[in-house]
This record gives C-alpha cells, structure tokens and sequence, in this order.
C-alpha cells in the first residue's frame, strides 16, 4: 500500500518548489482508463482506512499537510472510485466526467 | 479557417480556436470577465508547436551540448517543423482580454523528437535526440517558470487585487504524456486486452515513454 503511494507520488507530488506551476499529467495509456479496463486490474487499489483518504467526502485530504494548492494538484489529476471497501485511483479526468460513479471534485481546478 | 482536406496545402502551424456562441440562450446568464468580447475572445486556442522552441534555439542548445566543435551543427534537415520560441506563445498566453485571459497551457510535445528531424544530431540516432531533449526540456521548464512567476507575482500584486484585473492570476502549464499512434490502427476495430509492442518503430513512437518520463526525472530532480 506504501509502495503504491510511493511511486504515484514521485512522478506527481514531489517538492514542486523548483516548477511549482508547471505538472506533469502522465496519462500515457488512456485506452486502459476506460471501464471495462477496470476488469483488468490495471489500476492500483488502496484500502479504505488508509490515512490519506478523506472516506467521508469522498476526495483526496491534502496530501502530507499540504497547502490548498497541492489540493487541487491532487484533484487534477486523481479521482477515487469506490468498489467494496477498495478505492480505485484513477489518472484520468476525462474519464470521471462520463461515469457519474466516479466522484470528482472540481471546485478547486 | 485553414483547409485541412488530404493532400492539399494548409499551414499547419495555423491557430485554431474554440469560441462561445454569441446566440445561446445560455449568454445573458454567464458572468463573464471584465473585457472579455463573445465575439473576439477565445475559450480555447490550439496551436502547433513541435519542438517547443525555435530551431535556433535548439542549434544553440544542441551546439552547447558538445565536447569538440562539430563540423555541421545545422542540427535538423530540411523536414518541415512548425514551431516558435517560447517569448512568442508566452505572449499569447499572457495577453488579457480580449484576446486571451487564458489560465492553463496544457503542452504535449515528443512525436516530433525523430532521428529524420534532428537529422545531425550529435551523437546520431534517437539516443542523441533524447539526449537534446532532456536538456532542451530542462531549459524549457526554467524559462516557462519564470515567465509564470513574473506574470502571477504581477497579477497578485495588492493594488492588482481585484475581480476587474486584467491579468489572470496562477497561470499554470500542464505537461501531458504524448501518445504515440498504434501499427495497425486501420484495421482494428475493438480494444485490445492489452498493449502491444511496436514492431517497426514508426517515428520515435517505441521511444515514447522514454521522452515522457524525462518530463517527470525532471521534476524528481528538483528534490535536491
């Protein structure tokens, strides 16, 4: 479950004080984003009780105390499906505005 | 409008634009941007800019790069590239209303990262390409984050505070992965369970993630 944070966060979330308005979106295979890829277990899945999962709104909580910016770095890029007790991170946008299952908080973009 | 039929001439570095409809019923409820002109302001401008910098620049750049002074450093061959150095976009992005007010420039660049474009680069072959491109895209970060810090400073500034101003604050760059094309497109007709190799290697496209997660190194770097 680490792991997976881990990886995720280094392509994304790192120390942005060098590029701070500059982010990398690394949607480079959006065929596997559509919902039938669900089935293929392509995307990472974390357990509920983790701690940066805000359960109760449904969206990211700003990661490691961050400020509201990395918020809306956070909901730009991630959206968070529940299936069971798993959520399901997903690195498409697009694909969030066309299945009303999947909650994604635009406020802040 | 440029004329986009197969096999005619257009200029392919020729802005396109996405504008509102002045004759929605919508219009009279949108709370739009002091200066902003239904008519003339765009929502979205699409633009062709292949290498993200002029091709002297990137003679510059590459030139830069070598030990010993090249015989040829003409760098590209005579393949057609649309492209312009970043003070000319940044204008554009930058411009208020009612020419622009826009917020993000969402950038894709690798496709035109070839060995047949960059024809002499040095050392030969897409290894020296990805070599130019990592520090090209390192130039490049630096000088658009500048250009950001300038201009969201500026259009933060106290007496600047305020709905009416016409500069967009928190401008942002948005760097998309590139996607490279598939072999076979024309004679597949369902999606695939999973992905495929490259057998011929059209263009630069099996070296497509490689170009991608150059953008993110770049930003791992800036942990030190």
């Amino acid at each position: 479950m680490i792991n997976v944070y881990h990886s995720f966060c280094q392509k994304l979330l790192v120390d942005r004080s060098n590029y701070p308005d500059i982010h990398y979106l690394g949607i480079d295979r959006p065929g596997r984003m559509r919902p039938d890829a669900v089935r293929n277990l392509f995307f990472r899945t974390i357990s509920v009780s983790d701690s940066f999962i805000s359960a109760r709104n449904w969206r990211l909580s700003a990661y490691h105390g961050g400020s509201r910016r990395h918020g809306r770095v956070d909901t730009l890029h991630l959206a968070l499906y529940n299936q069971g007790d798993t959520f399901i991170i997903l690195t498409d946008i697009h694909y969030c505005y066309y299945q009303q299952d999947y909650l994604f908080d635009t406020s802040g973009v | 409008m440029p004329f986009y039929a197969p096999n005619s001439w257009f200029d392919r570095g020729t802005p396109q634009y996405l504008y509102l409809n002045p004759d929605s019923p919508l219009v009279p409820t949108l709370n739009l941007p002091s200066g902003f002109d239904i008519a003339s302001t765009p929502l979205v401008q699409f633009r062709r800019i292949d290498v993200l910098f002029s091709k002297e620049e990137l003679v510059d750049i590459h030139r830069a790069m070598q030990k010993s002074k090249l015989e040829d450093d003409a760098l590209f061959s005579d393949e057609g590239v649309w492209t312009m150095p970043p003070e000319e976009y940044l204008k554009e992005f930058f411009a208020p209303t009612p020419q622009g007010n826009f917020a993000t420039m969402v950038v894709s660049t690798a496709g035109h990262w070839t060995e047949t474009t960059f024809a002499k680069v040095q050392p030969p072959g897409i290894d020296g390409v990805l070599a130019l491109f990592e520090v090209a895209m390192k130039h490049w970060a630096g000088k658009l984050q500048s250009a950001l810090w300038e201009n969201n400073a500026r259009a933060s500034a106290k007496w600047n505070w305020n709905a009416n101003s016409p500069y967009r604050r928190n401008k942002r760059v948005v760097v998309r992965a590139y996607l490279p094309g598939h072999e076979n497109c024309h004679n597949l007709y369902d999606p695939l369970p999973d992905s495929q190799a490259f057998e011929h290697n059209y263009y630069n496209w099996g070296q497509i993630p490689t170009f991608n997660s150059i953008f993110e190194v770049r930003y791992q770097v800036s942990l030190q």
